[in-house]
């Protein structure tokens, strides 16, 4: 098959974006983000006023809320291949000398996009209301600012689900992802249970992360991080996608 | 239509090797008991079965009971095996495909479903056409349309594989017939040696009787491998 074969079917993959973010339930995750960013904004008025307060509120939760908006992003991403890989359409779209490969890349790619523009409708909606309620621009132009990095990390989640997607079966794979998500977090609470009950004592530093500036040598180091891990997984991925895709048992 | 070795699914033993050889251009019509490993036997054909070869071309395979993407409508199904809707309904008028050109995948009828993915195996010209029970849930203006498309089909157009469960079937629009039993091939040539000669009734009542002779082992007749 000749590269240009292989686009063929890109139209309809595109639609694979339009499921993502066209259908009327996928209105409901970025409406209830930009609800909650604007109800961020607003409650943030009354526990800690002026400007310094919003970007801290903002610098503080924005982390933990990307991180879970990339975790829904690798149990999509997984759960798509799951549910694509035996179906009858998929076999009959291999056996016809379809790629798998651009499938799979267009999952991810779909996955990637569809997560960023969850995050992003919230954390723009509380920029834009913070600026409205209070005249602080700094957090809007915070959110902007960190949006490639999100994408990155977003993408790097997809990735990540892609390569477990294809090298596990069934839901056993989504069990497996979270497993080896967890397993950091696990092992750091380990390390710091023992550490406190250390005779010797001493202060406990748990995640002191700097505030990030765009384009410091810190921000450039996790870009770089990003972008590596996500292309080992997308490579993962896209190498083992015939042992799964349009495979049935 | 060659199996080396052994076709296994869940641990089980589903066809053992064999070979069948049809002339080209042929529709073959593949019969078997609900379990014979027909439908296991096209999905290996197809290359789409876990530690199946790949085959060395595009096959056009409709499986038995179709799904498509729920969020798609039959254009953009169309579009997703790299055909335009509109080349694909005027190829195949007898399909009546336009009846179902704006209807999304996830709310078509199995025979509507069925319609589109027989079309889209066709389309593809190549060189083995997989249809595994094509005919069941088709309406009979469209079972009369699949007829005529498989009978106009000339010795240049590959051959074309039918599984069904219906001698009659077989009958109307296959040139060659191969038996199965027990995931092994227990017949294979033309219909006419199994159905003789006379009237349409007669000839598929014989053809009925030499199936069910074989199934019962009454009457083995060997393919070649």
């Amino acid at each position: 098959m000749t590269p240009f074969a292989a686009l063929r079917p890109a139209p309809a993959y595109a639609a694979l974006l339009v499921r993502e973010l066209g259908a009327p339930r996928q209105y409901v995750g970025p409406a209830v983000a930009i609800a909650a960013g604007v109800a961020a904004a607003w409650l943030a008025t009354f526990v800690q006023p002026g400007s310094g307060g919003m970007a801290t509120i903002l610098t503080r939760f924005d982390i933990s809320i990307s991180s879970v908006v990339a975790l829904l992003a690798v149990l999509r991403t997984i759960d798509r291949i799951v549910v694509d890989a035996e179906a009858d359409w998929m076999l009959q779209h291999v056996a016809a000398g379809m790629s798998r490969m651009t499938y799979v890349a267009a999952l991810v790619i779909c996955v990637t996009i569809g997560a960023l523009m969850l995050y992003a409708a919230g954390a723009l909606a509380f920029g834009v209301a913070t600026q409205l309620l209070t005249g602080d621009t700094q957090p809007l132009a915070t959110a902007a600012a960190r949006l490639p990095l999100y994408l990155l990390m977003v993408l790097g989640a997809s990735a990540f689900g892609a390569a477990i997607g294809v090298i596990t079966r069934g839901r056993s794979a989504i069990h497996i992802a979270l497993l080896l998500i967890a397993a950091p977090w696990i092992g750091m609470w380990a390390a710091v249970v023992l550490r406190e009950n250390n005779p010797l004592g001493g202060p406990i530093r748990l995640l002191s992360y700097p505030p990030p500036r765009l384009f410091s040598a810190y921000t450039l180091a996790h870009v770089s991080y990003a972008l590596l891990y996500a292309g080992v997984m997308l490579g993962i991925a896209l190498s083992l996608a015939h042992t799964r895709i349009g495979r049935r048992s | 239509m060659i199996v080396h070795g052994e076709i296994r699914r869940a641990g089980r033993v589903v066809v053992t090797a064999g070979a069948v050889d049809a002339p080209a251009g042929a529709v073959v019509g593949l019969i078997g008991i609900n379990g014979a490993g027909k439908s296991s036997l096209m999905l290996h054909l197809a290359g789409v079965l876990r530690n199946a070869p790949a085959p060395a071309y595009p096959v056009g395979f409709a499986p038995q009971r179709p799904t498509f993407p729920a969020w798609l409508d039959a254009a953009g199904i169309s579009r997703l095996f790299g055909f335009e809707f509109s080349t694909l309904s005027a190829r195949y008028p007898g399909l009546l495909l336009n009846e179902i050109e704006h209807l999304r995948g996830g709310v078509m009828s199995v025979g509507q479903t069925q319609t589109l993915s027989i079309a889209l195996a066709l389309a593809l010209d190549s060189p083995v056409i997989l249809l595994d029970e094509p005919f069941a849930p088709l309406d009979f203006r469209r079972r009369i349309g699949l007829q005529r498309i498989l009978a106009a089909r000339g010795p240049d157009a590959g051959m074309a594989i039918v599984s069904s469960q219906s001698a009659a079937e077989v009958m109307d629009v296959c040139s060659w017939i191969v038996v199965m039993n027990g995931g092994r091939y227990v017949y294979a040539g033309p219909v006419a040696d199994l159905a003789g000669s006379g009237a349409a009734d007669e000839q598929r009542q014989r053809l009925e009787r030499g199936i069910l002779e074989l199934l019962t082992g009454c009457r083995a007749q060997p393919a070649s491998g």
